[in-house]
């Protein structure tokens, strides 16, 4: 008997939004430790921005980008690196789903596990603008396909990273490189508009930008529907050329694993 | 108390020799630690290039806040670095051989193991703290300069105070590795900013609870009040709060039973 592949996958990412629920105690450390970095940013910038027009905006942004960018799995990397280095990569590559799907169906169940956060995150601008219309309602719930969009673009790109482990056997220090620049580019650390203009078209031409600061960024102003569109776009593509770029890795990560004893 | 602090040198050393056995990962350590420290000295020179003044405190000021703060977790990393292990230290029974020697309990947790990540926290917190006193040397004049020096090593042992307080209830049966994962993140995330811009409540908990305000800010918001004296005081409560931790561990570790 074999189970159908939607059943295999909807199993997969059962499993991970499980994972994220298991431990009770470390979920709720996870949620403090969000909101004291929320409160600490909030603080921060309203002191900071004190009497100036964009405060609202610099504050709301970056209360947003802080809960959403370490509730959507910012840096997290698949466990192929363990699964790599103790063997155990073998049972999942008998299986009958792609190491990579399932690290992605995995990815997205603890997505879903995390939603109560994601939805805190979406939230927040609501809450510091307030809601006067019902077309600010409908703005963050069109915003919050780009956040999903854009967190599919960073476990895709944490999939890429994680698969050259089968080359260079520790990622440490491409994990590293990765995590600096991305905190830097995709305005996880500090607004690009507030960056000099070359960081932010260095920015715009990566995929970092997608990732986190153009979604936020939306979602923390007024609502500008061609704005939207313009980022969901350049996501697309993005995450489009992430896909092949994981799909043509992949396939020659698999045909490089050593696997020795069992 | 000489014969204490000479067993503790030693086990000291022999981690440090122990760590320098695997060089390329205590490399990969200290590059780990400049690049994850040094984002929060990104973010504050960024922001106080476009924003220039922070509750009252300018770029120079808040450097040097940054720098002692900085300065002080490296010189933790070193001299507490073994607390970060005291979950599994008494979980495993290595608590059994630690508590038959003839040295303070607290004192063999951290001298435990030593992380090389700490070369790097020291080599970012040396060189801001060098960088924020250059930036003041107009207004902080040799007595500045040397409660800032202090403010460093009161805050190292603040700084070890919670964690070895926090860690102590690990021999409750607690897993505390995820809470003071939570304190060091909450400490690293404030240390560079003056506690001031928080609201009044938060202000009162990082005074009392989660005491990370004693680490740099007391001492120099003091001193760029005037009061020397009490800034040179402040830099004391960390020795105090110390003892206390100590006293919370020897406490908490008559609770020991042994798991072998």
């Amino acid at each position: 008997m074999s189970l159908d592949p939607a059943l295999r996958r909807s199993a997969v990412g059962g499993a991970g939004a499980r994972m994220a629920c298991a431990y009770p105690r470390d979920y709720l450390l996870l949620c403090v430790s969000i909101g004291v970095q929320a409160l600490i940013l909030y603080s921060f910038w309203s002191a900071i921005t004190v009497d100036r027009p964009d405060s609202a905006l610099i504050t709301t942004y970056s209360v947003t980008s802080c809960v959403l960018f370490n509730a959507t799995l910012p840096w997290q990397f698949s466990s192929l690196v363990t699964k790599l280095k103790t063997g155990s990569v073998l049972f999942d590559l008998v299986r009958p789903l792609s190491l990579v799907e399932m690290n992605l169906w995995e990815s997205a169940g603890l997505l879903a596990g995390r939603a109560p956060i994601i939805l805190a995150g979406l939230l927040l601008p609501l809450s510091l603008r307030g809601v006067h219309s019902v077309l600010d309602i409908a703005w963050t719930v069109a915003c919050a396909g780009s956040v999903l969009l854009g967190s599919l673009l960073t476990i895709l790109i944490g999939q890429i990273i994680s698969l050259t482990i089968v080359w260079l056997h520790d990622i440490a220090g491409v994990t590293m490189l990765y995590r600096v620049v991305s905190a830097l580019l995709s305005g996880a650390l500090v607004p690009l508009f507030l960056l000099p203009a070359w960081a932010q078209d260095i920015s715009a031409r990566t995929p970092f930008a997608a990732q986190l600061y153009q979604p936020v960024l939306l979602l923390s102003g007024a609502p500008r529907w061609d704005g939207l569109l313009s980022c969901l776009l350049n996501q697309l593509v993005w995450s489009t050329l992430a896909g092949i770029a994981l799909g043509a890795i992949y396939r020659a990560a698999r045909g490089s694993v050593e696997i020795y004893g069992g | 108390m000489a014969d204490e602090l000479r067993g503790y040198a030693v086990l000291l050393g022999a981690s440090i020799r122990s760590a320098l056995a695997y060089w390329q990962n205590s490399i990969l350590g200290i590059v780990a630690a400049l690049l994850t420290q040094g984002a929060q000295l990104v973010f504050l020179t960024v922001a106080l290039s476009v924003f220039p003044v922070l509750s009252g405190w300018r770029l120079a000021d808040v450097v040097l806040l940054y720098g002692v703060r900085m300065a002080a977790h490296g010189l933790f990393v070193v001299f507490f670095g073994g607390v970060i292990g005291t979950d599994v230290i008494v979980r495993s029974g290595d608590c059994d051989h630690m508590r038959v020697r003839p040295l303070s309990l607290p004192l063999q947790i951290m001298s435990n193991s030593v992380s090389l990540m700490a070369v790097g926290d020291l080599l970012l917190g040396t060189g801001s703290l060098g960088l924020g006193l250059w930036l003041s040397r107009g207004s902080l004049g040799a007595t500045g300069t040397a409660i800032a020096i202090l403010a460093t090593l009161g805050g190292v042992c603040v700084e070890g105070a919670i964690q070895l307080f926090l860690a102590s209830f690990a021999f409750r049966d607690v897993a505390t590795l995820p809470v003071r994962i939570l304190a060091d993140g909450i400490n690293s995330q404030l240390g560079g900013l003056p506690i001031s811009i928080f609201p009044v409540g938060l202000q009162w908990l990082f005074f009392t609870a989660l005491p990370v305000a004693y680490i740099a800010y007391l001492p120099l918001s003091l001193l760029r009040a005037g009061n020397g004296l009490l800034a040179f005081a402040a830099s004391g409560i960390g020795i105090v709060l110390l003892t206390c931790a100590f006293y919370a561990v020897d406490r908490a570790a008559r609770r020991y039973e042994s798991a072998l």
